[in-house]
C-alpha cells in the first residue's frame, strides 16, 4: 500500500510555521508584556492643563502644604482638586478699586500679569468650575482612599513620586494592581511619621529606613491586605 | 434525637405548587438555572423591557481606555464642610404613600441617594430596643423606614416625571413656561378678587403639612367664596366619624409596646397602616421570649403582614368580624363581671370552625380580661362605625384608653372652611364652579368613582399641580411641574402633633414647584416656602421661635412637642348587636372582595416606581401585578384558577383580574389591590395590572360583599417568585433525614421547656477535607436574623436595592426567574399536616400559618462557591467577607451552582445598557442621556455589566469605610454598633444585627450565642457567618395545635416525610 506523503515542496511551511510561531510569540510578548503594561501606558501622561499651573513654583519654591489646596486627602478618599475659591485667595481678579493689595498675583487687566489666568479668572466670573484635566486615573472599580494611607503614614510622594519638582504634574508611578499589592505585601520601606507625610523630601534622620518602617507597622498596627474586597466593591 | 416528629411532620411550603409536587415546581427546584435563561427578549417584551430600563437605574463605570480625557469640576467656591465622597446626613420629614416619614437622608455630595429612618424622632425613640443594657441603646438605634420611604430616592430621579409648564389650548399641548404661569395667575387672582372667589375651588390631595393648611386657610381668607376640599384617595371615612363622636375628632394610635395582648380585628397593624413602621417597631420590642413575649391574635379575611407574625390567626370573612366582635364584647363582659372562660378541654386542632371560632373569642377574652391596661383590641378601619365603637368600647372597658390605645387631639386650621368630595362635585356639575386647582393626588385615577370626578371635572377649567403627566393632566388646561419632597421645604406634623420639617436636600430637578409656592403666588403672597415654614412653626410654638431653635429644629428634624391627649367618652353601657354567623359564604356562590391600598404602589401614585413594581409583595410574592387573591376552596367553589382572569362583578361593576391562590385566606374572601392599571403613570407604570379602581365608588367602600366571582378561561401570566430559589432539600434527602428544616420554630411552652430546640446535634462529626486558611485577622464579620421578629415588611429588600445599585429586570425576566434582589425573603407556609391530608389530601391545607426567612448570602467560612470558581473571582477576605470581584467573574456560573443556599444573582442581560453602561467600542455613554436615572447610584458600590455574578457582600462599602473611619477618627477599632448593614438600618424591629463576632461583648455575638440560634444546612459544614434565630410563637395553651405541639417543639422536623409523594422512608433513628 503505497502511503500518502506530502510533497516535497511542502517543507518549506515547516520553516514557515516555525517563523510565525516565533513571531506570534515575539508579538503577543511585546504586546501583553511591553505595549499594554502600565509602564508604558501610565507612566509619563501629561495631559495639557488650562492653567500651566506650576507645583515647582507652589510646592517646591513656596514649600505650600500639599493640603492647603488638596483638602480632602486627610479626610476622605478623594483628595480633591481645589475650588476656584482657593486659588482666588492669592490670585483674586481686580475689583473697580483696582487690584487689591494682597494678590499675588494680579489680573491680566491691567498688564501684570500673563493671560494664563485667564480660565481661573473666568470661573470666578461666571460659575463655572475649571476644566482641570484628571492625570491619576484608577478605574472605577477600584476605591482607593487618601485618607487610609496618609492617615497611617504613607506619604503622597510615594505615588505621586516629587510634585514638587514637576512644573507640569505627570503620572510617575504604574499605579497598576501588581504595583498597589507590592507596597500592601510590604509596607515598611513607605512607611513614616504622619507629620512628615507631605514632606516630599523627608530622609528619616538617624534611623536605619528599616527599622523605622518596621517600628511604625507595629506602633500603628499596619498590617496592609490584599484580598479583593479591599479595593473592589 | 426525638421521634415523636414522625408521624406529624412539620410540613413547610412556598406554594401550592411544591405542596402538590407540580411539574412547574419540580422545575424550578432541579434546575440550577430557570428555563431559557440565557435567551433576550425578543418582540413585544423585548421593547417592554428596553422602555423599562429608560426608567430604572444605571450608568456605566468609566472602565475604560487610558488616555480618554476626564476632566474634574472642582468647586468654584466650596461648601462649608463639605468634603468630596463623604455623605451628609440631613433629618427631613414628609408625607409618601400616605404616611408621615421621619427620616435621616444620606446626601452625597449633593445629592440624596439613601433614606432611612430618624432615630432619634421621639415617635421612634420611644420605641427603642431595650434588650441591651449596656449603654449604647442611642448607637444602635436605627429607626427602621418601610419600602416606599427607600424608594423615594428613585422617584426623585424618574426621568418621566414631568419637567415642563404645558398648556392646552384648543385641544392641543403646548409648552409653555413657569412666567406664563405665572401671569396666569396673577390674572385669576385680579378675576378672583371681585367677587370673592366665586365659581373657584382648590381640591387638594390630603395632607399633614400644617403650612400647607394654614397656607390654603390664607386662601379662603382671601377667596371667601372658593370652595376648598380634600381628596384623600385612602380615607376612612368610618373611623374618622367614629373617632368625632366619642373624642370630638382625632388621631387614634396605638402603643403596641404598651400591650401584652394585642388583638388585630382585620387591622394589618403592621402592613398597610398608616403607622406600620411605628407599631412594627413597638410590636418588636416585646418580641424577645427571654424577656417579654407579647401576645398577637390576628382575625382576618386576607393573608396580611400582621397575620403571618401572629402567634394565632383565625381567618375570617370580613363581613363576619361584626358577628366576632360582638362575640368578644359579650365574653369579656361576662369575663369581667367575674365569669370564667368557657373553654372545654378539647384538642383545638380536632374542632370544627364554628367550634375553633367560639374557642377563640373565649381565650382572647381571657387573656384580655387577665390584662387589663396592658391589652389593646385593633378593629380594620374599613368596618362599620358600630364595629369600630365597639372595638374602642373593649379598649375602654379594659382600662386600655390612654394606655396601649391613645386618642391625640388634632386641630385643623382648615375645619370649616373646607367641603368633602361630594360638595365639591355637586358644585362643579351645578356650574357653580367653573376654576378648580387640582394640588395634585390624581383625583381621574384615585377619586372615588361615585363623585364621577372624571366626568364633572371636565366642565371645569383645571390648573394642574403634578409630578407626572398623568391621567388628570389630559383634561387639564395647565399642568404645572411639582416638585419631590426632597427638593422642597414643607412641614408635617405626625399624629402624635409632634412638628416635623422637610428641608430640600436638592435644587429642583425637573424645574418643579411645591403647591406652598404655587398658592402663594395665587393669593399674592409669595413668600419664599422656607420663609413661610418657619412662619407655621414660629406660629405653633405660640410667637416664639429663635434662630437657634431654628437651627435646632434643621439638625433634629423635629420640634418636641406633642398633642395632648383627647378625653374619650364611650358610654359602655352600649352592645354591639351583630348576627354571629358564621357559616359558610361560598353556599349560594357568593363572595366578599376586600379592597385594599397596595404594599407597592399605595393607591397608584408610585406607579412609575420600579424598585416597587419589582419587589415581591409580602405574603403572594407578586411582582409586577395585582391580583384577585382567594384561598384553594374559594377557588374550587367558583370555577377559578391560577393563572387564569376571573371577573368580579358588584353592583353592576364589573373588572377582570388574575386569579392568585394563597392558602390561610377566609373562604369566600377575595382581596384585590388597588392602585394598579394605570394608563398615564409613565413608562414604568403604564399598563402594569389591573384596575379595581371602579369599585372604588366611595371613600369608604372598602369591603364589598355579595359579590360575583367568576373565571374567564382567559389566560395571565403573572411573575411571582415564590417558587423561585428553593432551597433543594430533595437532592439533599440522605442529610435531609438526619437535618432539620429550614426555618425552625416552637412555641413560647416548649422554649421555656426546652431552650435548645432549635440547635441540633449533628450525628456525625463533620469534618472539612481541607483545613481553610487562618481568618479573622482583625474582625470576624457575622449577622444573626432574628425570625421571631422579622414581619417580612420588605423594608431591608428594597433597602438593600438601593445601596447596592441593585438592577431592575421587568415582568418577563422576574418570570424566568432572574431577578436580581440580593436580598430575598422566603415565605413558608405552614400547615396542620394531618387534618390537611385527611379532608382534602393537601388542596386545600387548614389552619395556614406563615414564617418568614430574609435570605442573602450566609457568607459561608467554608464557601462552596469559592472553591469552584475556576477565576477566583469570589474569595474571603481576612474577616471572614465572601467577596466578589466582578472584574474578575467569566460568568461561568459554576458558584451559582454549587451555592446551598441559592442566593448568587447573575447578570444575564446588561440590565444597565440603556443608562450607558456598555463595554469596549460600544461605550458611548456620554452621548446616552445618562444623567438623571444615574444619578440615584451610590458611588460606594460597582455596576456590573452583562455576564456577572453578584450576591450580598454584607455592604462590604460600609465595612471598609467603618473602618477607615475608625482609624481616621476614632481610636484605630471598629466598635459594636459603628458599621450597620443597609438591611439592619432598614429594619423596623432591628431582627436583624450586623456585628463583629470576635468581639463576645458585641450584640451579634451574644445573639449567636442565644439558644434558639441555628444555622441553615448546618450538616453541609459550610459553617455560614449568617445565624438565625428560631421563631417563638406564643400560642396559648388551649389553641395550640397538635402538630405544634409535638413537632414544632422539637424542631427535628425533616426526617423521613411520609406526607410527599416524594418522601424518603428511613426515619427511625
Amino acid at each position: 500500500m503505497e502511503r500518502f506523503l506530502f510533497p516535497r515542496w511542502t517543507n518549506a511551511f515547516v520553516a514557515l510555521l516555525g517563523v510565525l510561531l516565533l513571531g506570534g510569540i515575539l508579538y503577543a510578548g511585546t504586546f501583553f508584556l511591553g505595549i499594554t503594561s502600565p509602564v508604558t501606558l501610565n507612566i509619563g501622561y501629561q495631559p495639557v492643563q488650562p492653567i500651566p499651573f506650576s507645583h515647582v513654583i507652589h510646592a517646591g519654591k513656596l514649600k505650600m502644604d500639599c493640603r492647603y489646596c488638596h483638602v480632602g486627602v486627610d479626610q476622605a478618599a478623594h483628595a480633591t482638586i481645589p475650588a476656584t475659591s482657593t486659588c482666588i485667595n492669592c490670585h483674586s481678579p481686580a475689583s473697580p478699586s483696582g487690584p487689591p493689595v494682597y494678590s499675588a498675583v494680579h489680573d491680566d487687566s491691567n498688564k501684570l500679569v500673563s493671560a494664563k489666568l485667564k480660565p481661573l479668572h473666568d470661573s470666578w466670573r461666571t460659575g463655572d468650575s475649571v476644566p482641570w484635566v484628571k492625570i491619576h486615573r484608577l478605574p472605577d472599580y477600584v476605591y482607593f482612599s487618601h485618607v487610609a494611607h496618609v492617615q497611617r503614614g504613607v506619604s503622597c510622594v510615594t505615588c505621586h513620586d516629587r510634585i514638587d519638582k514637576m512644573e507640569q504634574v505627570y503620572q510617575a508611578k504604574e499605579l497598576s494592581m501588581t504595583w498597589c499589592v507590592d507596597c500592601h505585601r510590604n509596607p515598611e520601606p513607605h512607611l513614616r511619621p504622619v507629620e512628615f507625610v507631605t514632606q516630599l523630601d523627608w530622609k528619616p534622620e538617624g534611623e536605619d529606613p528599616a527599622d523605622l518602617g518596621a517600628r511604625l507597622k507595629a506602633e500603628k498596627n499596619i498590617h496592609p491586605k490584599t484580598n479583593c474586597a479591599v479595593c473592589h466593591r | 434525637m426525638s421521634s415523636n416528629g414522625n408521624q406529624n411532620r412539620v410540613r413547610y411550603f412556598r406554594s401550592l405548587a411544591q405542596l402538590e409536587n407540580t411539574t412547574e415546581f419540580e422545575e424550578h427546584l432541579h434546575r440550577e438555572f430557570p428555563v431559557a435563561a440565557s435567551e433576550f427578549p425578543e418582540g413585544v417584551s423585548r421593547r417592554r423591557w428596553m422602555k423599562l430600563m429608560g426608567a430604572s437605574l444605571a450608568f456605566g463605570g468609566a472602565a475604560g481606555c487610558r488616555y480618554q480625557v476626564e476632566q474634574i469640576a472642582a468647586f468654584v467656591v466650596r461648601p462649608e464642610n463639605h468634603v468630596a465622597g463623604v455623605p451628609n446626613y440631613f433629618a427631613t420629614n414628609f408625607e409618601w404613600a400616605g404616611r408621615v416619614m421621619h427620616l435621616l437622608a444620606t446626601n452625597m455630595d449633593g445629592r440624596p441617594i439613601k433614606l432611612d429612618g430618624n432615630p432619634q424622632h421621639p415617635m421612634y425613640a420611644s420605641s427603642e430596643q431595650k434588650d441591651f443594657h449596656d449603654g449604647k441603646d442611642a448607637k444602635f438605634a436605627s429607626a427602621g423606614t418601610d419600602v416606599f420611604a427607600q424608594a423615594a430616592v428613585l422617584s426623585l430621579y424618574d426621568p418621566d416625571r414631568l419637567d415642563r409648564v404645558i398648556r392646552k389650548q384648543e385641544g392641543r399641548s403646548v409648552d409653555s413656561s413657569w412666567a406664563a404661569a405665572e401671569s396666569m395667575l396673577n390674572e385669576l387672582r385680579t378675576e378672583l378678587l371681585k367677587d370673592e372667589g366665586k365659581g373657584f375651588a382648590v381640591l387638594f390631595d390630603a395632607t399633614r403639612s400644617p403650612s400647607l393648611r394654614r397656607k390654603l386657610k390664607e386662601l379662603s381668607a382671601t377667596f371667601p367664596q372658593a370652595t376648598i376640599s380634600e381628596l384623600k384617595s385612602v380615607a376612612y371615612p368610618n373611623q374618622e366619624k367614629v373617632l368625632e363622636s366619642v373624642a370630638g375628632g382625632g388621631e387614634l394610635v396605638h402603643q403596641l409596646d404598651a400591650a401584652k395582648i394585642i388583638v388585630a380585628l382585620d387591622a394589618d397593624l403592621l402592613g398597610s397602616d398608616e403607622h406600620a413602621v411605628l407599631y412594627t417597631r413597638q410590636f418588636g420590642m416585646n418580641r424577645t421570649p427571654n424577656s417579654q413575649m407579647n401576645r398577637l391574635y390576628c382575625v382576618e379575611s386576607q393573608y396580611s403582614v400582621t397575620g403571618g407574625s401572629a402567634d394565632v390567626r383565625l381567618a375570617l370573612n370580613s363581613s363576619k368580624l361584626p358577628g366576632f366582635v360582638s362575640a368578644l364584647e359579650a365574653a369579656v363582659d361576662a369575663q369581667l363581671g367575674g365569669a370564667s372562660a368557657d373553654i372545654a378541654d378539647s384538642d383545638y386542632s380536632d374542632l370544627s370552625y364554628e367550634a375553633k371560632v367560639a374557642r377563640v373569642v373565649q381565650v382572647i377574652a381571657r387573656d384580655l380580661v387577665a390584662n387589663q391596661g396592658a391589652s389593646l383590641v385593633a378593629v380594620g378601619p374599613h368596618h362599620s362605625e358600630e364595629v369600630q365603637l365597639a372595638g374602642l368600647r373593649l379598649n375602654a372597658k379594659l382600662g386600655n384608653i390612654g394606655k396601649s390605645v391613645k386618642v391625640f387631639q388634632k386641630s385643623d386650621p382648615l375645619a370649616g372652611s373646607s367641603v368633602g368630595l361630594a360638595e365639591l362635585a355637586a358644585r362643579i356639575s351645578s356650574g357653580n364652579v367653573k376654576r378648580i386647582l387640582v394640588l395634585g393626588g390624581n383625583p381621574v385615577f384615585c377619586g372615588p368613582t361615585e363623585f364621577r370626578l372624571s366626568e364633572t371635572l371636565k366642565s371645569a377649567e383645571i390648573i394642574y399641580l403634578t409630578d407626572y403627566e398623568d391621567e388628570t393632566a389630559a383634561i387639564s388646561s395647565w399642568v404645572l411641574p411639582a416638585t419631590h419632597p426632597l427638593e422642597t421645604w414643607g412641614d408635617v406634623l405626625s399624629a402624635t402633633g409632634v412638628y416635623g420639617v422637610c428641608q430640600p436636600q436638592i435644587e429642583p430637578l425637573l424645574n418643579g414647584h411645591s403647591a406652598l409656592e404655587v398658592l402663594g403666588v395665587l393669593i399674592g403672597r409669595p413668600v419664599p416656602a422656607m420663609q413661610f415654614v418657619r412662619e407655621t412653626v414660629t406660629e405653633l410654638s405660640s410667637g416664639m421661635f429663635t434662630d437657634n431653635q431654628w437651627k435646632q429644629l434643621l439638625h433634629d428634624g423635629f420640634v418636641t412637642m406633642e398633642a395632648s391627649l383627647a378625653a374619650v367618652n364611650i358610654d359602655a353601657s352600649q352592645k354591639l348587636e351583630a348576627e354571629a354567623g358564621f357559616g359558610d359564604l361560598l353556599k349560594d356562590r357568593k363572595a366578599e372582595v376586600l379592597l385594599l391600598p397596595s404594599p407597592s404602589v399605595y393607591d397608584g401614585r408610585l406607579a412609575n416606581n420600579a424598585w416597587l413594581q419589582e419587589l415581591p409583595q409580602p405574603v403572594t410574592k407578586l411582582t409586577w401585578d395585582n391580583a384577585l387573591i382567594v384561598s384553594p376552596r374559594t377557588a374550587k367553589a367558583l370555577d377559578l384558577k391560577q393563572g387564569e382572569l376571573a371577573r368580579v362583578n358588584h353592583d353592576a361593576v364589573g373588572v377582570d383580574l388574575p386569579v392568585f391562590i394563597v392558602p390561610g385566606v377566609a373562604d369566600g374572601s377575595a382581596i384585590a389591590h388597588i392602585g394598579y392599571g394605570r394608563t398615564a403613570a409613565g413608562s414604568v407604570g403604564n399598563g402594569v395590572g389591573h384596575s379595581v379602581q371602579a369599585l372604588r365608588r366611595n371613600p369608604g367602600s372598602w369591603l364589598l360583599t355579595g359579590a360575583e366571582i367568576r373565571g374567564t378561561t382567559r389566560p395571565y401570566k403573572l411573575s411571582t417568585t415564590q417558587d423561585h430559589f428553593a432551597i433543594d432539600e430533595l437532592g439533599l434527602s440522605e442529610i435531609a433525614k438526619r437535618a432539620p428544616t429550614l426555618v425552625r420554630e416552637g412555641t413560647l411552652e416548649s422554649y421555656q421547656s426546652d431552650p435548645k430546640f432549635a440547635h441540633v446535634e449533628m450525628h456525625h462529626k463533620i469534618e472539612s477535607l481541607w483545613k481553610n486558611p487562618a481568618v479573622n485577622i482583625d474582625y470576624a464579620w457575622g449577622m444573626t436574623i432574628d425570625l421571631n421578629k422579622c414581619t417580612g415588611c420588605n423594608a431591608c429588600v428594597i433597602a438593600c436595592q438601593a445601596e447596592n445599585n441593585i438592577a431592575v429586570v421587568g415582568k418577563e425576566q422576574v418570570a424566568r426567574g432572574r431577578e436580581m434582589h440580593w436580598l430575598r425573603i422566603d415565605r413558608y407556609f405552614h400547615c396542620d399536616p394531618d387534618r390537611s391530608r385527611r379532608e382534602s389530601g393537601f388542596a386545600d391545607p387548614v389552619d395556614v400559618t406563615i414564617v418568614h426567612q430574609p435570605l442573602m448570602c450566609v457568607h459561608c467560612e467554608n464557601a462552596p462557591c469559592e472553591q469552584v470558581c475556576p477565576v477566583a473571582a469570589t474569595v474571603h477576605t481576612e474577616e471572614g467577607i465572601n467577596a466578589m470581584a466582578y472584574n474578575r467573574c467569566v460568568g461561568t456560573r459554576y458558584c451559582a451552582n454549587n451555592c446551598p443556599y441559592k442566593v448568587r444573582r447573575f447578570n444575564y442581560l446588561n440590565y444597565n445598557t440603556k443608562y450607558g453602561y456598555h463595554y469596549g467600542w460600544q461605550d458611548y455613554r456620554e452621548s446616552v442621556n445618562t444623567k438623571l436615572q444615574s444619578l440615584v447610584l451610590n458611588p460606594e458600590v460597582t455596576v456590573r455589566g452583562r455576564g456577572v455574578m453578584e450576591k450580598c457582600t454584607y455592604c462590604i462599602q460600609r465595612v471598609q469605610n467603618g473602618k477607615i473611619k475608625a482609624r481616621a477618627e476614632g481610636d484605630g477599632r471598629v466598635h459594636d454598633g459603628d458599621i450597620k448593614s443597609a438591611c439592619q438600618e432598614a429594619c423596623p424591629t432591628q431582627a436583624i444585627v450586623f456585628g463583629d463576632l470576635n468581639d463576645r461583648a458585641s450584640r451579634v455575638s451574644q445573639l449567636q450565642a442565644d439558644p434558639r440560634s441555628y444555622s441553615m444546612l448546618e450538616e453541609l459544614n459550610v459553617k455560614p457567618r449568617t445565624k438565625y434565630l428560631a421563631r417563638i410563637r406564643n400560642v396559648p395553651k388551649e389553641l395550640t395545635m397538635n402538630y405544634q405541639r409535638n413537632t414544632l417543639s422539637h424542631g427535628h422536623g425533616a426526617h423521613g416525610d411520609h406526607d410527599m409523594e416524594h418522601a424518603t422512608t428511613s426515619a427511625a433513628h
